[in-house]
């Protein structure tokens, strides 16, 4: 059973990287949609939603909308709202924002000893000023561990990590279209604050370390929207045959105020695949829906078809998908449900799949407490000494979040 | 600092009614109503009121019908109330209206459907302007399936344009109704 236990370490390796560079932003919360709100705009700096500052508007909505308020919903936005719980006012055109997210995470994966930890999952400052129609934006942050591809310091931990940075220029007075050039994240699918949901990893499309660097048109026109982005490689990574380039495009439309449906696609070529070490094309398509039947209910899903040619390896043809529901029975309390499946393609691989228990506190103003409870059954390919099995694990994750 | 206007929506809408259709002769008591107004912002932005609200009425050769505002909603309390106290300041005009002439509207024979257009006048915010309204109706034997709607321009009825934290709605509103009516 030599190859049962490397699956095993295999599966709690998988387990461990996924919490530690498990981060998420304050503000990647597609549910808004059960206000509406069915684009990003404009509430975000960043018109694809999730990374980046809030504006004012957007900072008001979090008081209104997104924390629980003790009474009267009808109130004026407090004035904790603002930058640094209001103490701090800035010119409408600077908005400036932090993100700190520390959390306790326990993993148990069948035959293997419980991994418990504290984790620094983000500590980011981050701004945008916009002059004009000229936008300019970035991150700064401190990761303990992992986020090695957003690094801008090259030590093994304790690196210095900037996420985003960029200049635009609005093409129109209401913003509805922008074109940018520099670190972006890659404009596909949902941008769930879940960034490693395997939709997300399998894709390399999350909020986390995998943005690139290049080129991108946001535009939107009443229902439709979309982002498409000429990618050029991450330049936080080294050597050159590392950086993939391509392109990657999401459009959405939004035939309802609660209702929005999109697709997804992505190319892309590295000389050596920062994973696989060889010349891989890699290619990522897929639907993605969102739909709020209540206003309490949320429903999201999202499939994505992965193919990886991988030279001198073969061919690989997986998928990733996941359905999630966040009920608000309260305002400020979120109970959401997830499901997944992955296949990542390798030969004799197979699914994995596993679910998600969630509740998300926002009990005070830019501040909120999540657990998550995750029961996973990963897929391990066959080997010469054994078939393809199944390795469990239940994961717990508390944690505790602040935005400036 | 804060402008605070809030991006409501201009509620207007509510005029709505449109429907024609309602035209309906001794038009008694509408049911399944529905009204909405829809209103957009910058960058896609999309506002929509609803209120189940309304009244039809015939007298003296027109229809009218009359949509309650206190109960428009738009799914946000602050927004509402901004809407409602600012915009539509509901307190001094608490109704939109839509008159048409009863002679304009055409009924469809039992079991069919139609669908026209109607001159009407909309009464909102204590001003009037005509407008097009646009309207189906089916015959489904002695009731009378309407649905209706016209477009109208917030600053035609001296609305302030609402504006909040830096984002503006466009002044431009689609008003729709739909309800059922017994004709005579």
């Amino acid at each position: 059973m030599r190859a049962s236990r490397i699956g095993r370490r295999a599966v709690a390796l998988a387990a461990g990287v996924v919490f530690v560079l498990l981060t998420s932003r304050a503000s990647a919360y597609p549910w808004m949609i059960r206000h509406g709100y069915t684009g990003c705009t404009p509430c975000h700096t960043d018109p694809s939603g999730g990374a980046g500052a809030l504006t004012e508007y957007g900072r008001a909505q979090s008081d209104l909308l997104l924390r629980m308020r003790y009474g009267s919903t009808s109130e004026e936005a407090d004035r904790t709202a603002g930058l640094l719980w209001g103490i701090a006012p800035l010119p409408e055109q600077l908005r400036l924002g932090g993100d700190f997210r520390e959390a306790y995470f326990s993993n148990k994966v069948e035959g293997v000893p419980v991994q418990q930890q504290f984790l620094t999952m983000r500590a980011d400052v981050y701004g945008d000023i916009k002059v004009g129609r000229f936008r300019a934006a970035g991150s700064l942050g401190y990761v303990p561990q992992g986020d090695l591809t957003a690094s801008l310091t090259s030590a093994p931990n304790d690196n210095l990590v900037s996420r985003e940075h960029w200049l635009g220029v609005e093409l129109d007075d209401e913003g509805a279209f922008l074109v940018r050039a520099g670190r972006l994240t890659v404009p596909f699918g949902l941008r769930m604050i879940e960034h490693n949901l395997w939709a997300r990893t399998l894709t390399r499309t999350d909020l986390d370390a995998t943005q690139q660097y290049g080129a991108s048109l946001y535009f939107s026109r009443e229902q439709i929207r979309g982002e498409v982005m000429g990618i050029v490689g991450n330049f936080q990574v080294r050597p050159d045959e590392f950086r993939e380039r391509g392109y990657s495009i999401y459009v959405e439309y939004a035939p309802m105020t609660n209702m929005a449906v999109g697709v997804s696609s992505l190319f892309t070529r590295a000389t050596r695949d920062i994973i696989y070490s060889v010349t891989d094309y890699r290619y990522a398509n897929g639907p993605f829906v969102r739909y709020s039947p209540v206003g309490q209910l949320v429903l999201f899903a999202e499939a994505d078809w992965v193919y990886q040619s991988l030279t001198w390896n073969g061919h690989r043809s997986g998928y990733a998908a996941f359905v999630q529901g966040d009920y608000e029975p309260t305002q400020g309390l979120h109970l959401m449900v997830t499901a997944e499946a992955m296949n990542r393609g390798a030969s004799g691989e197979p699914s994995s799949l596993d679910g998600w228990l969630s509740a998300v506190w926002f009990f005070l103003p830019h501040m909120d407490l999540r657990l998550d409870g995750i029961y996973s059954s990963v897929g391990v390919p066959a080997t010469s000494a054994s078939p393809s099995t199944h390795t469990n694990a239940t994961s717990w994750l508390a944690q505790f979040h602040v935005f400036l | 600092m804060q402008r605070h206007k809030r991006l409501w929506a201009l509620a207007v809408s509510t005029s709505l009614l449109a429907i024609s259709a309602a035209a309906y002769a001794a038009l008694a008591g509408p049911t399944d109503a529905r009204v909405m107004f829809q209103c957009s912002g910058p960058a896609g932005l999309k506002i929509e009121g609803t209120t189940t609200e309304i009244a039809v009425a015939e007298d003296s050769g027109s229809v009218s019908i009359t949509v309650p505002l206190a109960n428009l909603s738009t799914g946000i309390a602050l927004r509402d109330r901004h809407m409602k106290e600012k915009y539509l300041e509901v307190q001094t005009y608490p109704t939109a209206m839509l008159i048409i002439a009863r002679s304009g509207l055409k009924l469809p024979p039992s079991g069919e459907r139609l669908e026209a257009d109607v001159p009407g006048m909309v009464k909102i915010h204590g001003k009037a302007k005509t407008v097009t309204v646009h309207y189906d109706a089916k015959s489904e034997g002695g009731l009378y399936a309407a649905h209706g709607q016209f477009h109208i321009n917030m600053n035609d009825f001296g609305i302030s344009v609402p504006s909040y934290l830096g984002v503006t709605v466009k002044p431009e509103v689609d008003v729709s109704a739909s309800f059922r009516v017994t004709g005579s």
